[in-house]
């Protein structure tokens, strides 16, 4: 089975529990492997694991480590995974971080079901076209 | 002792002295030539007397001679002539009651003895009395009429005048510098005069600079003031919505999951949807708050060109239909009345509309029965209240505002009351009825257009606020 084939995997942090399950609720339904953490530290446990990561959906306010703090890390070790950075509390400051951060997003908190799965989708496009227009 | 007094006492001195000398020098002269005259009236009367006596010694001898000068005596004795024939008794010392003059008398080339004349300085003496007490009655009076003109002078032009001075300095002293000095002397006192009001001038022009400076000084504090309560409001404010986010999140995402679930009944969808748009609502309020915390620097609307002219009047309809069914439960009708042609300022319609709800939602609750509120809209050239972040206008000395005011006729806001109302929090209406945020976010959406909102109110008549938009688009300095 070629690694394209399979799925597209989505990781979401969050630490609010109910937030975490609807995100996932969501998120699965638009037919991804979702890999859920509640925490920053479990983030990064899921990104230094062997399995690849199409997507990140991180909260920025969590245990351990800020979502902003790992995503920066990533980029600093050559990840280059889109991700989808959301906070109830999107100042400049914040803002001008993620878009330093590169193919990164702001979403506010709280938004609409069909923001995030949008914005979850555009990221997803590049790496779902090949499988569907593959014979 | 009083400076005119020493003045006069010093005047007087000085006359008297002047006097008196002139008393002494005119006894002394008047005696020397009354002892003058004396010897001269000797001198001829010795000269007669000797020629007689020689004539007689010559012809009937001494004793024919000595009768001569025994007739001759006066008996009067102020004058008294006597023969004098040892030598020695010419050598008689000054006396001061009379007058000597002795007359050498030769017979026939032989030397007898001495005629003495003598004469008694009574006259003298009792004119000298005469002219001392003269003396003194006039120095009296000429020292009594200087000492009176002198008091009169002195205390007119010295005394009256320093008395002023002295209290202008006491008024100065006690800060009062108004009301300038009037001396009209061309003197010392009349320089000192125009020199104390000089000195008031200079102080009255510090003192009002000091006091422009700590109205200043004051309204800064005030500001600042303002401004910390507005931090630490804004730190609550975005706290709140920070935490209110993720719940609020989960339960419109949780909504809107039913709302969308064709396996759920239909009833069921619609009040799922409701709870959806109602979480909308709260949304929209965390976000305003959030916006509010944040000043403009982050706005829900930042970005949005405030570059396009806003229809006020279709806002200001939109607002009112908005708020009609909350106004008929209270027995209230909303009229909207326009100019011709309603100013069409460069503003952000969303914005607006929220000034005017949060207007239009305290005048109906300051309404009691059935009571009007009205929006009045119209444009007017002003200058903005000193307190308004000035805005950079193009040219004309006045820039023109469109004005938009909310009438009511209600209990109107007690004057105590009206500073505080556009800080936040503050509200007198009773526990959930209002949040007091919506004046003050008013405010700040009006003054982050340029503008201000002005309210003018009486007790029990209605109250009034204005909403002044600029019609020029400027970024705030």
């Amino acid at each position: 089975m070629d690694a394209n084939d399979r799925l597209p995997r989505v990781v979401i942090a969050e630490d609010d529990d109910e937030m975490r399950a609807v995100l996932d609720e969501l998120v699965s339904g638009l037919g991804v492997e979702v890999a859920l953490a509640a925490s920053g530290s479990e983030l990064v446990k899921l990104l230094t694991d062997d399995q690849r990561v199409d997507l990140i959906v991180t909260d920025v306010r969590m245990p351990w480590m800020t979502g902003y703090n790992v995503a920066l890390s990533a980029r600093n070790s050559g990840l280059t995974i889109p991700v989808i950075i959301v906070t109830a509390f999107p100042d400049d400051v914040l803002a001008a971080q993620v878009e330093k951060l590169g193919s990164a997003v702001l979403l506010a908190k709280p938004f609409r079901p069909e923001e995030l799965l949008s914005l979850v989708r555009a990221r997803l496009a590049p790496s779902q076209a090949p499988p569907d227009l593959q014979p | 002792m009083r400076l005119a007094h020493k003045l006069i006492l010093a005047l007087v001195i000085g006359l008297t002295l002047v006097q008196a000398a002139n008393a002494y020098y005119r006894v002394h002269r008047e005696l020397e030539a009354f002892d003058a005259d004396m010897k001269q009236d000797h001198q001829v009367l010795g000269r007669i007397l000797a020629r007689s006596v020689t004539a007689v010694w010559e012809r009937f001898g001494q004793a024919g001679a000595m009768s001569i000068l025994a007739n001759a005596t006066p008996t009067t004795g102020i004058l008294l002539v006597r023969w004098i024939d040892e030598p020695e008794l010419h050598r008689r010392v000054p006396r001061n009651d009379r007058v000597f003059t002795d007359v050498p008398i030769s017979v026939a080339g032989e030397f007898k003895g001495y005629i003495e004349i003598s004469e008694s300085r009574h006259f003298q003496q009792v004119y000298v009395r005469t002219t001392l007490i003269r003396s003194l009655v006039l120095t009296f009076l000429a020292v009594a009429s200087t000492g009176v003109i002198s008091f009169v002078i002195g205390v007119w032009f010295v005394g009256k005048p320093i008395e002023k001075l002295v209290d202008k300095a006491r008024r100065i002293g006690g800060g009062d510098v108004e009301g300038p000095l009037v001396i009209r002397q061309r003197d010392e006192i009349g320089v000192l005069a125009t020199e104390m009001n000089a000195m008031c001038a200079r102080l009255a022009e510090a003192r009002s600079a000091l006091d422009a400076e700590t109205t200043e000084l004051l309204r800064t504090q005030d500001q600042l003031r303002h401004a910390d309560r507005l931090a630490t409001v804004g730190k609550l404010a975005s706290g709140m919505a920070h935490e209110l986010g993720t719940p609020l999140g989960v339960a419109l995402m949780r909504a809107n999951m039913i709302a969308s679930n064709p396996a759920v009944g239909r009833d069921v969808r619609d009040a799922a949807r409701i709870v959806g748009e109602q979480i909308d609502r709260i949304t929209h309020i965390v976000r305003q708050l959030l916006d509010f915390a944040r000043g403009s620097a982050v706005s829900s609307t930042r970005g949005l060109p405030w570059r396009e002219p806003a229809n006020l009047l279709a806002v200001a309809q939109r607002s009112a239909v908005m708020l009609q069914p909350l106004a008929a439960k209270r027995g209230v009708t909303i009229e909207v009345i326009s100019v011709e042609n309603p100013p069409e300022p460069p503003a952000n319609e969303e914005q607006i509309e929220q000034v005017l709800v949060n207007l239009l939602v305290n005048a109906i609750h300051a309404s009691q029965g059935a009571a009007k509120v009205s929006i009045h809209l119209g444009a007017t050239e002003m200058r903005p209240p000193a307190d308004v972040t000035p805005v950079v206008w193009g040219g004309s000395a006045e820039p023109q505002y469109a004005v938009i005011s909310v009438k009511d006729e209600g209990v109107g806001i007690p004057p105590e009351v009206l500073p505080r109302i556009f800080e936040p929090f503050f509200t007198t209406k009773g526990i959930g009825e209002g949040t007091g945020l919506g004046l003050s976010v008013a405010y700040g959406m009006v003054r982050e257009h340029g503008g201000w909102i002005e309210v003018k109110s009486e007790a029990g008549k209605g109250s009034c606020f204005s909403v002044y938009l600029p019609m020029e688009f400027s970024e705030l300095v």
